[in-house]
């Protein structure tokens, strides 16, 4: 930031500065506030004065003298030679220029700065440091992470940011905008430099907070296991478990180990699981499930096929995993149960080497031959009378032809005829039958009276109802004129059953027209006068 | 005369250019060829002989189909594997009772080693057939179709016998029982058999390809992966998207694959036509 002021006594205006050439080459001004205000004396007097902030970003290392001026002709006025120091990249970051900071800031500096933070200033090698990256600041610019840290000689996990919060420096309140926050492990011993981070306030301000070294201390070798993982630092435990307790040989069950724990979970080596004695056992499947919080931790899993050969108690053996624990500072061993698996079954015999799955499977179950020929036997696929469309159409078919029988039979029940009309319907059938009977012995004359007078004794006990069965003629035809038939038609009704009796008993036949003349009065005494059935009613 | 001697080389020339079946000899010379590269081992020459010998004929043949499932075996390719063992038993390839016996045979390695497999790789592979398999397959069989076809016809006879009867008022109880019985047969056989046709023509039966299939929670590689389909498992495909297919395990576990991870049972017969026929 640099400030300009010029002040002019008594009247007159006052010109903002121009800007000298080496500004322009040297920096990049990011912004500029003029400001200008007029202060009145005790005596009268006045003056006018003119404060410039600007913000610049050096562009250019060296040392940049920068001279003002300001107004023109006599009033101009030229400022003193401000002498800048620009640094370069390198040498700012350089080891020798940092320190560890574990503490708050004491400084106000400036409406937006960074701080940056570790837990602790030294640690052992793999032990999981926690870095803070803040940005205090009391300006409503938007600030953001222009260039992270470098963090070439950790292994890094990015940690939830939490929120921000008020915290008073040197009694200038600031809103502490969380920016970064890393679980680090350093991953070799000695001063380890986290470089500077860079973030950009508003569009064209820029600012570069200071880097940061870690002591890091090897780990002790004493006591240190054989072939000991430098990222088995933390606390951890370690679990073994099945997934059943009782299988049969050749049966295979899987064998689970997990270790879990705060630290670098994801790189933490137990070594190679132990070799089962009538076992085969397969490569593990490794599965890591990291939780973050407010440090790493997490479990490591790895599930192992097992496949026992031999029928007894397979044991699992227990298992120890060495880890460094950084607060004790020293090494720690963790254990797990041994644990016992019933095989039963029939034994298969034991293999030298625990061979690839494929190399099983060919091994006990050979794949059936290939078919060999001449020819490739090329039958064409058997025709299908039944598709699923004609099926489909068959089944609608059906169906359709069910409801349509169902509903013709519902209707038939509905508006078909009734008992009566069905007994109506009978006796005209039997009528017309006589009648035919009739027509046909006209002409022979045989039985033709029997039949015609057979008929009109039908139609009268029809006529007469239930009563009318069984009564000799003269009730009969009383009956009829109770019943409301006429008398006329009772008449001629007695008077041709008379000559029917007449013809069968007397033996006159009479002629063939004499029958024909019979026969139409009797249809019209059936078919038309009150002697029909129903005719009264 | 003119005129007939032209119609006859003309009808002569178009029979020449009609479209034939493939040549028996050029078949025949690609499954000879791979049988001799499978004598001798090769079993990858042997997969390529036998599949341009598949390419070339119109329908599976349950012969090819095995040996060529057989060949993918020894290689260890078990998604394509079990794909050509599943369709050399599919009735349409019309397999012998040997070549059947060979490839369910050859089918039960195949499904131990990709258990094997997917034990070891952490992939899904669907549960092992069972008899609700078993089940609906019989009523996708041809048999339920004629079934309850079957029924409804004989329902209707017996529809009518009964209104005969009981309009010449003789006792009707014998025909009210089997009027039931197969209207029932009808109704249940029909509609089993229609949802396992459904069933079959929208989510059709397809085979894992590729070892390890990633199956992602939308199309698209960007798409979180769910997990991994073991190379042979069996599939529904359920949707399908530009190179993407979601497929559904037995359990209901569905994920996003790509199109060419995963091969229809019945795309060699062209495509899903409901009655897949009895396995022999």
């Amino acid at each position: 930031m640099l400030e300009l002021a010029v002040t002019r006594t008594g009247s007159g205006a006052v010109t903002p500065p121009t800007m000298p050439e080496g500004l322009a080459d040297a920096f990049e001004v990011v912004s500029q506030h003029p400001r200008k205000w007029r202060e009145f004396g005790l005596g009268g007097s006045s003056r006018t004065l003119m404060k410039v902030t600007l913000g610049v970003v050096a562009l250019k290392a060296g040392k940049h003298e920068l001279v003002f001026t300001a107004g023109e002709g006599d009033d101009r006025v030229t400022s003193n030679k401000l002498a800048i120091v620009v640094e370069d990249e390198a040498a700012a970051t350089s080891p020798a220029e940092v320190a560890p900071s574990t503490a708050k800031p004491t400084e106000a500096t400036g409406d937006v700065f960074l701080w940056v933070t570790t837990d602790k200033s030294t640690a052992w090698v793999g032990e999981q440091v926690t870095f803070e990256l803040n940005v205090y600041e009391r300006s409503m610019a938007t600030v953001a992470l222009r260039s992270p840290p470098n963090f070439a000689d950790f292994y890094t996990y990015d940690l939830p940011e939490g929120d921000g919060s008020l915290e008073e420096v040197a009694g200038v309140l600031y809103r502490v905008r969380p920016g970064m926050r890393r679980a680090l492990f350093p991953q070799k011993a000695g001063r380890l430099i986290v470089g500077p981070a860079e973030i950009a306030i508003g569009r064209r301000r820029r600012d570069r907070g200071p880097a940061i070294a870690l002591d890091v201390k090897p780990l002790p070798a004493e006591g240190q296991p054989k072939g000991f993982s430098a990222n088995n630092v933390g606390k951890f435990e370690i679990k073994s478990s099945v997934d059943r307790n009782a299988v049969d040989a050749g049966q295979p069950f899987t064998w689970t180990v997990q270790l879990s724990g705060r630290g670098n979970v994801a790189q933490i080596d137990p070594g190679p699981l132990p070799k089962l004695a009538g076992a085969r056992t397969y490569e593990p499947k490794v599965e890591t499930k990291m939780e973050v919080s407010v440090g790493v931790g997490g479990t490591r899993t790895y599930a192992m096929l097992v496949i026992p050969e031999r029928t007894g108690t397979l044991e699992l053996p227990a298992l120890e995993f060495p880890y460094f624990d950084p607060e004790a500072g020293a090494y720690v061993v963790a254990r797990s149960e041994p644990i016992r698996i019933e095989v039963t079954g029939e034994s298969k015999p034991v293999e030298e080497a625990a061979p690839s799955p494929e190399a099983l499977s060919d091994d006990r179950e050979q794949l059936a031959p290939i078919v060999v020929g001449d020819t490739v036997p090329r039958d064409p696929p058997p025709r299908q009378l039944l598709t699923p469309g004609r099926w489909l159409a068959g089944m609608i078919g059906v169906g359709s032809t069910a409801v349509i029988a169902a509903l013709g039979t519902l209707a038939w029940r509905r508006f078909g005829p009734d008992d009566a009309a069905r007994r109506t319907a009978r006796d005209r059938a039997r009528v017309r039958e006589q009648l035919d009977q009739a027509r046909a012995a006209v002409d022979g004359g045989e039985a033709f009276h029997v039949v015609v007078a057979g008929l009109l004794h039908e139609c009268a006990v029809a006529r007469a109802g239930a009563d009318g069965v069984g009564l000799a003629r003269p009730e009969l035809m009383r009956l009829l004129l109770r019943r409301g038939v006429a008398a006329e038609d009772v008449r001629k009704l007695d008077s041709l059953l008379e000559r029917c009796d007449a013809a069968r008993f007397a033996a006159q036949r009479g002629s063939a027209e004499d029958r024909r003349t019979m026969l139409d009065a009797a249809i019209a005494l059936i078919g038309r006068s009150s002697l029909r059935k129903g005719a009264a009613t | 005369m003119n005129v007939a001697r032209t119609v006859a080389a003309a009808v002569l020339l178009g029979l020449a250019f009609l479209p034939r079946p493939a040549v028996a000899d050029v078949v025949d010379e690609q499954f000879a060829g791979g049988n001799a590269a499978a004598a001798a081992s090769n079993w990858a020459e042997a997969v390529a002989a036998y599949r341009r010998a598949a390419g070339l004929l119109a329908h599976p043949s349950a012969v090819l189909e095995h040996n060529l499932g057989t060949a993918y075996a020894e290689i260890g390719d078990l998604g394509r594997a079990t794909l050509h063992l599943r369709q050399a038993l599919d009735a349409r390839a019309r397999p012998s009772t040997e070549v059947a016996e060979a490839a369910r045979a050859n089918l039960l390695i195949v499904r131990r080693r990709a258990e094997l497999q997917a034990t070891t790789s952490g992939a899904v592979i669907d549960r092992p057939e069972n008899w609700w398999d078993l089940l609906v397959e019989t009523l996708r069989a041809p048999a339920m179709a004629w079934l309850s076809l079957l029924a409804g016809a004989s329902a209707l006879v017996t529809y009518a016998v009964h209104l005969r009867r009981s309009a010449l008022g003789r006792p009707t109880i014998v025909t009210r029982v089997a009027l039931g019985s197969m209207a029932a047969c009808y109704v249940v056989a029909g509609v089993l058999h229609g949802l396992s046709l459904r069933a079959e023509r929208v989510a059709p039966a397809a085979v894992v390809l590729d070892a390890d299939l990633a199956a992602h929670e939308r199309p698209g590689t960007h798409g979180r992966i769910e997990f991994t389909l073991q190379a042979g498992a069996r599939v529904r495909v359920v949707d399908r998207a530009p190179g993407w297919t979601l497929v559904r395990l037995p359990g209901g576990l569905e994920g996003w694959v790509v199109d060419t991870g995963v091969a229809g049972l019945d795309d060699a017969f062209g495509g899903p036509i409901g009655h897949r026929g009895a396995r022999s």
